[in-house]
């Protein structure tokens, strides 16, 4: 009996493994693994882009600033500027122009650069391991703010996983607080400068994180669907998210397979722009499990949004996929591979594209000149407000600058920032690596005479090499751009984008992809979680 | 006699040292963080830190969460171990097997543990499915979920191996001649387990209940793994608190918080062995 009873015991242990449980998500992983391991590494794929190897990013001729330094300039010391996000050092390398821009008129000034792996290795890395390495730099960043040892200035963009950490080491005061600087400084006036923007990334008052540049919240619109709905896309000021679901249910009606976004970006994008209006930092509080939200929650729940979608997102994407149902023509603005368009990504992702009814882009430089110069299939940008009327600071695009606390020369570090931010004639760029833009930014530049520069070259810098897809533009009507962008920043509360520093992914992920949870269960669940955030 | 003192004392150094460094000192460290305002400025603000820590609704919840899990996992956690030490030494047949079968959760890691629990218990997890499938309705399923008691489960499963190898052992010094002469007395089970087994299992009792209260505030490795930073505001533990605070870089209100945690579990024990002396000498 004892016999039998131990074989039963060994038969059961040995088959537990056999049984054991595999979702459906570990079989995906484990063929993704399989397929990843069996994939060459990326120094196998492209040795000759390794820098370990030699390789250097080729160098346009330029014309180069002739500054001169002041005869009394007496600022010297060392500044060491960190890259705050991996993979892609394109945005990095403007920096370091300004940098030598700043060195030419403070000779006595020396620059250090810590630039993580760079675009052209990270591009052949799967997208775990950049996941990985960029986690890594982030902890490293952290970790070295919280042991006082950063000496160096941050430059973070919206490729860094760093805008949340930072919102909670601003708050315990382990940031510069560049108010000051700014208000005490004699070259730096408040006029010149959107300082909607700036006050947009404080935290607690305190200007702890200083935007170089900045975006708003937007969207385009199908135009023929406006029609269908018998509105005037030129009456149309702004859009809030529940108007977009009114259009759309009401769209749905006439025709049933309408998807509501280009793309498919998932369901849960209208949430990210919505949370604002269910959040008070003031008062540290939230209403996520009101009706209101639920009954936000389910309408989003229920539009079309097929994820395997591989249509592109943007506004002038849009458009291409909507000229190519409207009149077969090939796209014109993606560049593809001619001779196998069928393989293409790209050109695949204008003639698969499902028919849509919204495309969410914010507004940055290269959507700004179409408040000139509309999209033809494509209304719009037009400011994406939360239902009560907030408007999102591009859920934090935009480039920053970071001081840390212990930084050990914070007037020299406030001094390159204020020149990084002031008026400048020169919009163009050298920009050394070839598959990014040459202009100051590609976002809207926080000083307003910077703004202005920019649109009027506008045409120039969407025909650099990075703005595939983007349209052409004839000479823009600047005074018409800005004004309507300074007509949104002075007509809609904009909303701190500390708002969008908690991580919801998994309860949205849960309601929306996997449909685990109702959408009360998911209200509870958001304010839950929000209302520990708010009162840690 | 000098010189064996030094002798003992240079064997012990190298223990001392390790405490000193990295208990004894940052121990005292985080009392001076306490104590300041900030981690730039660093003004002494006296017990604010302190106050503003205690009258944080959520540290509030946190230690409620806390002192609850605790009323109700270690009591469960005792009885189940007691009885099942019990059982255990009256098996006859099979006392190996099923030895091995309860000491197993002792020794399986807890990222093992985190994903057995979450197959079972996880929004699409295996027991969901199954209450589902047998017409549960899924309002009742969101209505009457209990994170609460699915970490009592997790703690009971991880930690009542630990209490059965001290009772177990316990038990074993107990002389058999008291039970033989209850027996004889006619006493039933009951009163040999009051009379006897009861009173001489207190010493072991009282390790066992500072043990459990001790594991208690280890669950915090599962929830986390579990549920993250951020979980259901009723699992929030005063350990979310703490590392919350840690990740935020706040070291003031780490500190307050982890210093007011320090005083109450010094109480809780000081009235555990104040408890266990008294008993002790009542036996007596």
């Amino acid at each position: 009996m004892k016999k039998i009873f131990l074989l039963a015991l060994a038969a059961l242990l040995l088959c537990l493994p056999l049984a054991a449980c595999q979702t459906q998500a570990d079989l995906a992983y484990a063929l993704l693994q399989q397929e990843v391991d069996q994939n060459p590494t990326p120094e196998e794929l492209r040795p000759d882009l390794d820098p370990a190897n030699g390789y250097k990013p080729q160098v346009y001729s330029v014309v180069e600033p002739m500054l001169t330094p002041a005869p009394d300039d007496n600022l010297r010391g060392e500044l060491t500027i960190q890259l705050g996000y991996w993979g892609d050092n394109g945005t990095a390398s403007r920096v370091q122009e300004l940098a030598e821009e700043f060195q030419q008129l403070h000779p006595m000034v020396k620059f250090n650069y810590i630039y993580p792996e760079d675009h052209m290795v990270a591009h052949n890395y799967t997208a775990e391991e950049r996941r990985q390495r960029a986690q890594q730099l982030k902890e490293k960043i952290s970790t070295e703010i919280m042991c006082r040892k950063a000496d160096y200035i941050i430059f973070d963009n919206p490729f860094s996983n760093l805008l949340g950490s930072f919102y909670q080491m601003a708050m315990n005061g382990m940031f510069l607080d560049m108010k000051p600087y700014f208000e005490e400084d004699p070259d730096m006036d408040p006029d010149d400068y959107y300082t909607e923007a700036i006050d947009a990334l404080s935290v607690d008052g305190a200007w702890a994180m200083m935007p170089f540049s900045f975006s708003y919240d937007a969207v385009y619109l199908n135009r023929s669907v406006l029609e269908e709905l018998g509105v005037d896309s030129e009456e149309i000021q702004e859009v809030t998210t529940t108007q977009i679901l009114d259009w759309y249910e009401q769209a749905l009606t006439l025709e049933p397979d309408l998807q509501l976004f280009f793309g498919a970006p998932g369901k849960d994008n209208l949430f990210l722009v919505e949370r604002a209006a269910f959040t008070d930092l003031e008062h540290f509080s939230a209403s996520f499990n009101s009706p209101e939200f639920v009954s936000f929650l389910e309408r989003s729940h229920s539009v079309i949004n097929y994820d395997e979608d591989p249509g592109w997102n943007f506004g002038a994407g849009a458009d291409e996929i909507l000229r190519w149902q409207d009149t077969g023509r090939e796209p014109e603005r993606i560049l593809y591979d001619k001779r196998w368009p069928h393989l293409d990504p790209m050109y695949l992702g204008v003639t698969q594209g499902r028919r849509s009814f919204v495309a969410l882009e914010d507004v940055e430089m290269t959507s700004a000149g179409n408040l000139d110069q509309p999209l033809e299939y494509m209304a719009g940008p037009y400011p994406l407000l939360a239902s009560d009327g907030k408007l999102g600071s591009g859920f934090g695009y935009g480039e920053r600058f970071v001081v840390p606390a212990c930084h050990p020369n914070p007037q020299l570090a406030w001094e390159f920032i204020k020149y990084c931010m002031m008026e400048r004639d020169n919009m163009e760029f050298n920009n050394p690596y070839w598959y990014s833009n040459r202009g100051y930014t590609e976002y809207l530049p926080i000083h307003k005479k910077n703004l202005r520069g920019m649109v009027e070259y506008l045409p120039m810098f969407v025909q650099t090499l990075n703005c595939v897809g983007y349209p052409y533009f004839d000479p823009v009507d600047v005074d018409k751009v800005v004004g309507e962008i300074e007509r949104v920043l002075g007509s809609y509360e904009l909303v701190s984008s500390r708002v969008y520093s908690l991580d919801m992914d998994d309860y949205l992920d849960e309601y929306f992809v996997q449909e685990l949870t109702t959408a009360e269960e998911c209200a509870q669940k958001i304010q839950g979680r929000t209302d520990i955030w708010l009162n840690e | 006699m000098k010189r064996k003192n030094f002798s003992c004392f240079l064997f012990i150094l190298p223990s001392l040292l390790g405490v000193l460094l990295f208990y004894t000192i940052p121990f005292l460290f985080s009392l001076y963080y306490a104590l300041i305002d900030n981690m730039e400025d660093r003004n002494l603000v006296g017990l604010q830190n302190f106050a503003q820590t205690l009258a944080n609704p959520l540290f509030r919840r946190a230690l409620g969460n806390t002192a609850f899990f605790m009323v109700l996992a270690v009591p469960l956690s005792m009885a189940l171990g007691l009885a099942l030490a019990i059982c255990l030494q009256k098996l006859r047949r099979g006392r190996a097997i099923a030895t091995l079968v309860l000491l197993i959760p002792l020794v399986v890691p807890s990222g093992t543990i985190v994903y057995f629990w979450k197959v079972l218990f996880d929004a699409n997890g295996l027991v969901r499915e199954l209450l589902l499938l047998s017409g549960v309705p899924h309002e009742s399923l969101s209505r009457y979920s209990w994170p609460m008691g699915v970490l009592v489960l997790i703690f009971l499963w991880k930690n009542v191996s630990y209490n059965i190898v001290l009772f177990w052992s316990g038990l074993n010094w107990i002389p058999k001649t008291y039970y033989e002469q209850m027996e004889l007395e006619g006493a039933g089970p009951w009163r040999r387990f009051t009379g006897v087994t009861w009173v001489y299992l207190s010493p072991t009792t009282f390790v066992v209940l500072l043990m459990s209260i001790v594991n208690s505030f280890k669950v915090f490795k599962e929830v986390y793994l579990l549920y993250g930073n951020y979980p259901s505001p009723k699992i929030y533990m005063l350990q979310h608190y703490m590392n919350n605070q840690f990740l935020m870089s706040n070291m003031q209100k780490l500190s307050s918080a982890a210093y007011i945690l320090f005083l109450l579990i010094s109480l809780i024990l000081l009235a555990v062995w104040h408890g266990q002396k008294r008993v002790a000498d009542s036996l007596q």
